[in-house]
């Protein structure tokens, strides 16, 4: 059904669709439901975050395989592949640019540059190594991505950061051996991940808000974010049967500035190239939110085109929020089209920005291709101690000192609660370490540690060796007690909208720092056959004089009948050659003195 | 007889300068060179392991700790106990080195005399001009322990803290205990050695060989049943001992996964690091195909000429036993300056051959040259980034060729002297003239 | 499943119809399926062109009906996206951007560091591993027709691969050999544009390929112009105007190969394009240009008729009949979500 209706028109599409929903109509009563949503938040910075969520939710689960099979709106490529590799849960994230908390808060959906993928498995898998390199083969052929290179060198098992997103028992959720993790922080995003990504969508990207996803506007933003979430959540409120849940998320960034000349204004034809025709009629439902909390701190004017139409106002934490709605269906019926757009008065002031609470910046110390070291900052702006896991994966040809690891606090040492720590092993496991500290109130943490650089083998280098190696973001994962610059839905809810309706007086935050990048010592690439050929010639050497020294004896000779090397090479030439020829070479050699006095006495006539 | 006024001098500078030294920033500078601190011998590595043992994870589940059980132990303790004082641990053992160098070379003096007396029969008349006199080893005992105290590849090694002076030590002991003909302790110290560092295992060859001299001093064959039995017994007894020292390790550590870590390590080369050797850019550059086959022939060659040179020098353990030292540190996987600093330490013993060396100049400006250059062209590759490491390597490449001939020269010249002393010096032919002594 | 009823009941009745000349004539490629190798060797910002050459041929063959499951492109640096290009998302074929060759549906196969000579061969001769997807493999058979194109920097016998390895015109040689002998093609139409292109198809000795080189040996292969926006060389001469050719191709055209071959005289090309057709059975002039850039969907009629079985009968069931549906589940522990942060606060 997927991949054919390419070429057709669009209302014929509608037409097709509207054939498969009588035809399920029939013969199935619809066990799962899709939703739509957008939400939109303006930063104090000028940029503005398009953060699109397409939800499927389906009664079946992956523990009982049997549930998979009528495939209406959960995409089958997909499905398959939960199914035959048992996974439980799956959150995998494709990412260009990287997100600036200090600017913008916390994303809805964390994601560090470059490509993410943590997976927890059924606990009836046997080979969970085996399954896992497996499934990443399948979805680097889904998502057209390099997610085979996670191999057991790049994955870890991470004990504290990655518990189950859904629904799981306590025992289950401490395991970590369910559990690989692993990033590829070079992976470059592109159109031809977004293909696949957007043909895993009911209505695909002929109609509905997917329409607006067009990979040149895309692309050309500060901050491009692909992601695919499935977990198992619960069917109804009690909670007794599980059903599963795809979150297939897009971030994007953009700054409207620079095209407004200085007006934050913008419009989603301006911006995506078009407007907003159509709403996917699989969807049940199709809603734009906008979150206004930065349009009401400043002083501008601001107007919303069309009217919203419902202003949801609501407290999160203790954070009072309004979320301007739009129902898409509602305003294409109305308008033919939903054209939102946002004008100002004045110029975007750009002034100083309030922080998140917590957020941190890491970097690469030291110089030369010896040592070098990583530090992290952690800053906590809360009034409160926070406690916070801090996981790190270091390739192993960064040596990771264990004995450096430190974490202060305004110079003052600080003691992990916790450590865990996993040695690397060259060329089959990377350093991993989680931490577990204390974030001090009104406090900048700071964690440091040093390492070597390893010295590869010239095979190992990648063909762009001295363009250096990248080292994976690190991981912060804390709890906020207050939802300031949180945009996440809760853990309990599928759907954006329900962040409106979010009572709990806890927020999970997990972030990622920067990804390092890192230049290892490089041999000569073009030098193989030399080097070989010299330390030959040394092992050579020391052979050689040695079996003479020791196989053969000393003698006295008469150095008189001691013929000499050169008497020696002689003496071959004139047994090997007649001596007709040493006759005429000595008279060639006659002739060349004979020439050669002859320039001689020329040069002399010319010169006088 | 050196008078002890000397020695004590000798003694007191050493010491003066080593701890001077220690307060210098150099002691850093030092322990960063790759020269001074490969993989095995570095002592942020050893920390390391420390670090890791005290927090309940295996140091050999990682691939930075290369240290022994029984020296990680050691390490722990020494570090437990003298947390601030660690340098005067090594201050001690050079000291301490210096002193076995001293008593080496007292036993070693008298050891050539008696050798030159027992052998009288076979000295040619002729040969009075090379007979050792009695004075000129007089002061080789001073000579041996200054060589150390005032070696600057000692005094770096130790400022390095390389781990490698305890491996260094052991092979000191061995000497000793070999002159003063103490079978069991020198067993041990060779054991010693070789837990630690797995070549020194070639030294069981000359000790075999010198302990059936030493229990048939009128022999007349090597290769007789007693002869045999007599180096079977040595040999066994030398690998009891490790054999020991390894159950001892499995004991303490409950797994073998240490044997990959220390063994392992050494005989697979997994680690690139530059060093002085030529094993890591060779490595580096070697066909994936043809890495396993050229790492055992590598590591044969370390071993290898224990054979032949054992059947040539069969009457001369003490010397093959420097030879296999010296070859030891060309073919070793990780080689560094404590190596060589253990070479030059006991290069004076030899000091009755050196006229018969050719390559006398040509080896020493080699090794001062590498010595010189080595450092500067680390830094341009690795800081500045103006050099590659073709630069490097051939310093590398030259030093161990430097070693090579003299390992080669030494040879050369011990056996000259042999065939000299045999024949006398200046052998004239039937027609009166000097005969010329090449190598058949 | 009715539907697929419907079509064979539909098929089955057409057999009456025997085989007349015309038809001969239709079916004289006689391949069912169609496949396509594109390959980029190159890595680098400065090779842009590459990209730019390999995404003009996958835009034709995918414009001429090759489906994206059947081909694999191999492109080895991202153009795109990169952080030096002006306008993300696209790569042109034009300075004066006519073309965007990379198109807004791309699936590239292969790309990065998975460019290597040995996954390239191991595509070509399918000794891939068997977690591979489907999506990454050639799974041709022997009534397959296979377009293979590449393009990068090359010399004389060699092709290089991101600056670092190469592949040697023997190597090729001997992958077509073992496609041959495993039966993995029926014909292969082998197009390289790099310098010396002819060099690559000359050690060639397997049946059936058909091949053409921007090059002759001795020759270097041009680019076509640069793009001061970008600062690069956007593409190369030969396949610029093989793209230009392809682009007045429609999937019912008669154009021939012979055509093609003629495509980028010296003139245009200042190198010469070089063909070899020694090894075709078949007669470049009759060969139509989309028997190796379109996709056929001819259909092989079946003499006699199947009987086919509705086995759909018994897996079709509803919501309230089917007996594997377990009845709701009462007094069930209720599940809960796992706690995210596994530390107290």
């Amino acid at each position: 059904m997927d991949a054919s209706i390419g070429p057709w028109h669009r209302t014929r599409c509608l037409l097709y669709f509207k054939i498969i929903f009588l035809f399920f109509k029939v013969y199935a009563l619809p066990d799962d439901t899709f939703s739509e949503e957008l939400l939109v938040k303006p930063f104090e910075s000028g940029q503005v975050l398009f953060h699109f969520q397409f939800t499927t939710l389906w009664n079946a689960s992956t523990a009982e395989p049997g549930s998979f099979t009528h495939y209406r709106l959960f995409p089958k490529a997909l499905g398959d592949v939960l199914v035959k590799y048992q996974v439980q849960e799956l959150h995998l994230s494709l990412t260009q640019g990287l997100w600036r908390y200090e600017k913008w808060g916390y994303p809805p959906e964390d994601a560090p540059p470059g490509v993410e993928l943590w997976v927890w498995f059924l606990p009836t898998v046997s080979n969970i190594d085996k399954t896992w390199s497996d499934l990443v083969n399948a979805l680097s052929g889904l998502f057209c991505a390099s997610l085979n290179f996670m191999d057991s060198k790049s994955t870890v098992l991470p004990r504290w950061s990655f518990r189950p997103m859904g629904l799981a028992s306590e025992y289950y959720s401490f395991d970590s051996r369910f559990m690989r993790y692993s990033a590829l922080p070079k992976e470059i995003v592109c159109t031809e991940n977004l293909t696949p990504w957007k043909k895993l969508l009911p209505c695909l990207s002929r109609v509905g808000l997917a329409t607006l996803l067009n990979a040149m506007k895309l692309y050309d933003s500060y901050y491009s974010s692909l992601g695919i979430h499935v977990r198992p959540v619960c069917r109804t409120q009690t909670c007794t049967d599980q059903s599963i849940e795809l979150k297939q998320t897009l971030s994007v960034v953009f700054d409207p500035t620079i095209s407004s000349s200085g007006y934050q204004n913008w419009q989603l034809r301006s911006l995506f190239g078009d407007p907003l025709t159509s709403q996917c009629p699989l969807a049940s439902i199709s809603k734009v939110y906008l979150d206004k909390a930065h349009l009401q701190s400043s002083d501008a004017t601001v107007t919303l085109y069309p009217e919203p139409d419902e202003v949801v106002n609501f407290t999160r934490g203790r954070e009072k929020l309004t979320y301007a709605v739009w129902d898409i269906g509602r305003q294409i019926s109305r308008h033919q089209q939903l054209n939102l757009a946002i004008h100002y008065n004045r110029k975007i002031h750009y002034g100083e920005i309030n922080p998140p609470p917590v957020y941190a910046q890491r970097f690469i110390t030291g110089f030369g291709l010896e040592k070098g070291g990583i530090t992290s900052i952690i800053y906590n702006n809360l009034d409160t101690n926070l406690t916070a896991i801090y996981m790190e994966t270091i390739p192993w040809f960064l040596r990771l000192y264990f004995s450096s690891i430190t974490i202060t606090n305004h110079g003052i040492v600080v003691k992990p609660y916790k450590i865990h720590y996993v040695p690397g092993k060259d060329r089959a496991r990377n350093y991993q370490l989680e931490l577990v500290f204390r974030l001090r109130p009104h406090s900048v943490t700071k964690i440091s540690m040093q390492f070597e650089r390893a010295f590869l083998k010239w095979t190992e280098y990648p063909p762009d060796a001295n363009h250096g190696f990248y080292v994976n973001s690190a991981i912060i994962s804390t709890v906020l007690p207050d939802a300031y610059n949180y945009t996440a839905s809760p853990q309990t809810s599928s759907l954006l909208g329900d962040s409106t309706r979010d009572n709990s007086t806890e927020f999970f935050l997990r972030l990622h720092t920067e990804t390092l990048l890192v230049s290892l010592p490089t041999p000569d690439f073009s030098m193989p056959y030399n080097v070989i050929c010299l330390a030959c010639t040394v092992v050579a050497i020391v052979f050689g004089s040695i079996h003479n020294l020791t196989t053969r004896r000393f003698i006295a000779v008469d150095p008189d009948k001691q013929v000499g090397i050169i008497q020696k090479i002689k003496n071959k030439f004139k047994r090997n050659k007649p001596e007709e020829i040493v006759a005429e070479l000595t008279a060639s050699e006659s002739v060349d003195q004979k020439n050669e006095s002859d320039i001689k006495t020329k040069k002399k006539e010319e010169m006088g | 007889m050196a008078p002890p006024i000397a020695v004590a001098i000798c003694f007191t500078a050493g010491l003066i300068l080593r701890l001077s030294l220690f307060r210098t920033s150099l002691a850093l500078w030092f322990a960063e060179k790759p020269e001074i601190s490969t993989p095995v011998t570095s002592w942020e590595r050893a920390m390391e392991g420390v670090a890791l043992s005290k927090s309940m994870i295996s140091p050999y589940s990682g691939d930075l700790f290369h240290e022994t059980p029984l020296m990680l132990r050691f390490l722990e303790f020494a570090t437990r106990a003298f947390p601030a004082d660690v340098n005067y641990l090594f201050v001690f053992v050079d000291m301490l080195s210096a002193f076995v160098l001293l008593k080496i070379g007292n036993l070693f003096a008298r050891y050539l005399l008696q050798k030159q007396v027992n052998d009288i029969q076979c000295v040619s008349t002729k040969a009075e001009k090379i007979i050792i006199r009695k004075a000129s080893v007089e002061d080789l005992h001073l000579i041996l322990a200054a060589a150390h105290l005032f070696n600057p590849f000692s005094v770096a090694v130790c400022l390095g803290k390389s781990t490698a002076v305890f491996n260094n030590l052991a092979i000191y002991f061995s000497f000793l205990f070999l002159l003063q003909g103490n079978e069991l302790l020198c067993l041990i110290s060779i054991a010693m050695a070789s837990y630690q560092s797995l070549y020194p295992l070639t030294l069981l060859a000359p000790v075999a060989l010198y302990f059936y001299t030493v229990r048939n001093p009128k022999r007349v064959t090597s290769l007789s049943a007693d002869a045999v039995n007599s180096y079977v017994r040595t040999t066994v007894l030398g690998l009891l001992a490790i054999t020991g020292l390894l159950v001892i390790s499995y004991l303490l550590e409950g797994s073998t996964l240490f044997l990959y870590s220390t063994y392992g390590f050494t005989l697979s080369v997994p680690d690139l690091t530059p060093n002085l050797g030529v094993f890591w850019y060779f490595f580096t550059e070697m066909f994936e195909h043809f890495r396993t086959f050229f790492i055992c022939v590598f590591q044969i060659h370390a071993f290898l000429y224990v054979v032949p040179l054992s059947i040539r020098l069969r009457d001369h353990p003490v010397f093959l036993m420097y030879i296999l030292v010296v070859l030891m540190s060309i073919f070793k996987s990780y080689p560094s300056y404590a190596d060589v600093a253990l070479l030059t330490s006991l290069l004076p013993l030899w000091k009755h051959i050196f006229s018969y060396m050719r390559n006398k100049f040509v080896v020493t400006n080699m090794l001062v040259c590498c010595t010189v250059f080595g450092p500067i062209l680390y830094h341009l590759w690795i800081y500045a980034g103006s050099a590659n490491a073709n630069f490097y390597f051939s310093i590398a490449l030259a030093f161990s060729s430097a070693e090579v001939f003299l390992a080669t020269d030494l040879l050369f010249a011990y056996l000259r002297r042999e065939f000299d002393l045999k024949h006398g010096i200046e052998q004239k032919l039937e027609n009166g003239k000097i005969a010329q002594v090449i190598l058949e | 499943m009715i539907f697929a009823i419907l079509l064979s009941l539909s098929t089955s009745v057409l057999t009456v119809n025997t085989a007349n000349p015309p038809v001969e004539e239709f079916f004289a490629s006689n391949h069912t399926n169609n496949w396509a190798v594109l390959v980029d060797a190159s890595r680098f910002w400065f090779n842009y062109r590459h990209v730019a050459n390999v995404l003009s041929i996958y835009r034709s063959v995918k414009r001429l009906g090759i489906p994206d499951s059947h081909i694999i492109l191999m492109v080895a640096d991202d153009m795109a996206c990169n952080p030096r290009n002006p306008r993300p998302a696209t790569v042109f074929n034009n300075a004066n951007q006519h073309i965007n060759v990379y198109g807004d549906d791309v699936e590239v196969d292969y790309r990065g560091y998975e460019v290597t000579v040995e996954n390239f061969i191991r595509v070509l001769t399918g000794r891939l591993s068997p977690s591979t997807p489907r999506s990454k493999r050639l799974l041709s058979d022997e009534r397959s027709n296979i377009l293979v194109y590449m393009t990068g920097h090359g010399g004389d016998g060699f092709l290089k691969f991101q600056d670092s390895e190469e592949i040697s015109s023997v190597e090729l040689a001997d992958a077509f050999q073992q496609m041959w002998q495993k039966r993995r093609y029926h014909e292969i139409f082998f197009m390289i544009d790099t310098c010396q292109a002819e060099s690559m198809f000359q050690k060639f000795y397997s049946p059936n390929i058909l091949a053409v080189a921007s090059s002759k040996v001795g020759e270097d292969s041009l680019s076509h112009h640069v793009d001061p926006a970008i600062g690069v060389y956007v593409i190369d001469r030969y396949t610029y105007y093989a793209l230009e050719f392809l682009e007045n191709v429609q999937p019912g055209s008669k154009k021939t190969m012979d055509q093609f071959f003629k495509v980028c005289p010296r003139i245009q090309c200042q190198s010469t394009v070089s063909v070899r057709t020694d090894l075709f059975q078949r007669d470049p002039k009759k060969t139509i240009i989309t028997d190796f850039f379109g996709s056929v969907r001819n259909v092989e009629l079946l003499t006699e008729t199947l009987n086919l079985q509705d086995s759909t009968a018994e897996l079709s069931c509803s919501k309230d009949k089917c007996p594997e549906d377990k009845p709701p589940k009462s007094g069930v522990q209720p599940l809960s979500y796992a706690k995210q942060f596994p530390m107290p606060n």
